[in-house]
């Protein structure tokens, strides 16, 4: 079974989301009704706290473009301690030119 | 076999019930009723007959009471009971004459007992006894036949007495001796018959152990109780009339009982069971029907003002609503099969634009192409491509739209066409693809964006030249070898960015190679556990049909998919694309 842990934290303008667990196809319909138009607005900091993720698939890559290009509007979205094998596949991608990584 | 019991309700009616209601209800009122009243009669019953006989009583003892010396009679009456027949006076009548010599009131005292005195006194008392006998029969004869008597008795000790005259009536019998007991001694007694309410104007007699209740007058002289004049009341009698009395109330109840239960139920019937009927078959036939029209109508022709009115109107006000919604319903329905056929319509739009015409082997040598997509919903976001740019190049795409339904498969469309129109004679994939990428951007406000994968293959050459702007890793597979995946860096997909960097990589293909490349729904394919059919799984299947040709690979790895599916609904499109190089075929 896959499963996709999220917690919010909200502090004023700024969004902290951490997940532990798999993006996949089937929980990254719950995490599209984390993080989307709706419920980003307002913020003008996204923080993703992804240390706990072990898989992302193109559904979950999906979300990830869409609050990224949601966020270039509005103001900064960081991705922070994505594993390295992962961030090997979003490199892959090209996705280093488009989003921002962050190691703590 | 034995159907499985419903518990089918013999159907019941309302006004049945409710008479069942009325009868035990009533029933019970009228035995309650009956057994107070026939218990309250007793009472009655004996004051209203002792009352009559009493002034009866009264009015003889009266007569008697006017004869001087009348206890000196009731003496000689009790002496000489011989002159208690009316023979004695009729054998005596000589002494008749004796009396009209007199001169005064003939009284028992005036003949010397020396002159024939006593004779005379018996002759006189004999006399006076057949004078009595005749009113005491007289009045027997005009008494209520619950009556018995009158009785005159003298008194011989207390408490007991002697019948006198005994008026031909049944219970006491002449020269009887009975012993009087007054009633206040009565209430102890268990003779049910009697001992309920007797005033004191009642005495029993008793006679042979049995007991009679007797209306009694008493015979004074000189305030002493010398005899008594007894009318006797049946013993029956009071159990008798009780009796008469309660069944004529128990009859005049059971028939106002049924006359009211009639009158009652048919009230209920018309107030209650009638609209309610009405309403309840107005509701069976719409079930049947589903006329709304006719059951407003009925509906409204309920008058009652009550609940049931009430119900009545709140059904009619039901029945528009379901109306309303059934052709709302009706409305949508129509118009969701307008749109599915519409959908329909639009995937075969979508698929035939997807070239199908694949080259035929016995014509073109030099690649066999297969190919297929199959969409998630009606229409869906995924594309392949291929086509000649000239007759030794020969262009390779496949697309995949993010998201799925009409939004990918408009886009889709637009970005098919757009490839295609750059993809001219000299430019390589990289540029072609950044072209298509500044095309999509200029219009995108719905924020899509297209993994695409374009290869072009030089025939003669065996040079193929590959883009990748963030599509799944391609497969290549020599001649006699197995599946690899291709792991180049892949830029990002187009329509995000302006800031993309694409990268050309290049391949030589020899006769034999075989290439696979496939979107998302094949790698992403989901069983009903979550787990995934994964790159591994695919090289796997892949490798199971190295040596066939496109068509049957691309079916090995779609049954292969579906297996592993199984019953779980299908998320992604799925598109596959295949082609072998066989290499340069000089016509």
């Amino acid at each position: 079974m896959s499963e996709l842990n999220i917690e919010e934290k909200k502090n004023g303008k700024e969004l902290i989301v951490s997940l532990s667990g798999r993006i996949d196809t089937i929980t990254s319909i719950h995490f599209s009704e984390v993080i989307n138009e709706k419920t980003l607005q307002g913020i003008t900091s996204l923080i993703l706290e992804m240390k706990d993720v072990s898989y992302v698939s193109s559904a979950g890559l999906r979300v990830l473009i869409l609050a990224q290009q949601i966020m270039d509007q509005q103001g900064t979205m960081v991705i922070k301690n994505l594993s390295p094998d992962i961030k090997e596949v979003f490199d892959d991608v090209g996705f280093s030119d488009f989003m921002t990584f962050e190691n703590d | 076999m034995k159907k499985k019991s419903e518990s089918k309700t013999k159907r019941k009616y309302i006004l049945i019930q409710y008479g069942i209601n009325f009868l035990i209800i009533f029933a019970i009122m009228i035995g309650i009723i009956t057994g107070l009243s026939y218990v309250g009669f007793s009472a009655q019953a004996l004051t209203t007959e002792c009352e009559t006989a009493y002034s009866e009583a009264q009015e003889i003892t009266e007569t008697i009471e006017i004869i001087r010396n009348h206890e000196q009679l009731l003496k000689v009456w009790l002496e000489h009971p011989e002159t208690l027949t009316s023979e004695y006076w009729q054998q005596n009548s000589d002494i008749l004459d004796l009396i009209d010599q007199s001169d005064s009131d003939f009284d028992a005292s005036m003949l010397s007992p020396e002159k024939e005195g006593t004779r005379a006194q018996l002759f006189y008392a004999s006399l006076l006894f057949d004078n009595f006998t005749d009113s005491f029969n007289y009045a027997h004869d005009l008494e209520p036949a619950s009556l018995d008597g009158p009785f005159l008795l003298a008194k011989i000790d207390e408490g007991q007495y002697q019948v006198c005259i005994d008026s031909s009536a049944k219970h006491l019998a002449l020269g009887e001796i009975v012993a009087v007991v007054s009633s206040h001694e009565i209430q102890s007694s268990e003779d049910d018959d009697l001992s309920p309410a007797i005033n004191n104007t009642v005495a029993i007699a008793e006679q042979n152990g049995e007991t009679l209740a007797a209306v009694v007058y008493p015979i004074k002289s000189d305030e002493k109780i010398v005899g008594l004049v007894a009318i006797t009341i049946e013993k029956n009698f009071i159990a008798r009339t009780n009796f008469k009395l309660a069944s004529t109330i128990l009859s005049f109840m059971i028939i106002m009982a049924i006359l009211l239960g009639i009158v009652l139920l048919l009230r209920l019937y018309h107030m209650i069971v009638k609209p309610l009927s009405k309403v309840q078959k107005g509701l069976e036939n719409y079930t049947n029907d589903l006329d709304t029209i006719k059951l407003v109508s009925q509906m409204k022709s309920i008058t009652s003002t009550n609940e049931i009115g009430i119900l009545a109107k709140n059904i009619e006000t039901m029945v528009k609503k379901i109306h309303s919604y059934t052709v709302e319903t009706t409305a949508l329905a129509a118009e969701k099969s307008k749109i599915e056929s519409e959908l329909s319509l639009a995937s075969n739009i979508q698929s035939s634009r997807l070239p199908t015409n694949f080259p035929d082997s016995s014509i073109e040598k030099r690649v066999e192409i297969f190919a297929s997509m199959a969409p998630a919903k009606e229409v869906g976001g995924d594309l392949y491509d291929f086509f000649f740019i000239d007759d030794d190049h020969l262009a390779f795409v496949i697309a995949d739209v993010s998201g799925k339904g009409i939004p990918a498969a408009l886009f889709m469309m637009e970005a098919k066409t757009i490839i295609k129109d750059k993809s001219s004679l000299g430019k390589s994939p990289a540029v072609i693809l950044s072209e298509v990428n500044a095309q999509l951007l200029e219009h995108n406000k719905e924020k899509l964006f297209i993994t695409t994968w374009l290869l072009i293959i030089e025939l003669s050459t065996g040079i193929a030249v590959e883009a990748n702007a963030g599509h799944e890793k391609p497969t290549l597979c020599h001649l006699d070898g197995k599946f690899e995946l291709i792991k180049n860096k892949h830029s990002l997909a187009l329509g995000l960015s302006k800031k993309i960097t694409i990268k050309d990589n290049e391949w030589q293909l020899t006769p034999g190679d075989k290439i696979f490349v496939y979107t998302d729904g094949v790698t992403e394919a989901t069983n009903e556990n979550e787990e995934l059919f994964g790159s591994e799984r695919l090289i796997d299947t892949l490798n199971q049909v190295t040596d066939k040709n496109p068509k049957e690979i691309i079916e090995h790895v779609k049954s292969s998919i579906d297996e592993f599916v199984g019953t779980a609904p299908q998320f992604d499109d799925i598109t596959m694309l295949v082609f072998t190089y066989n290499g340069p075929y000089n016509a």
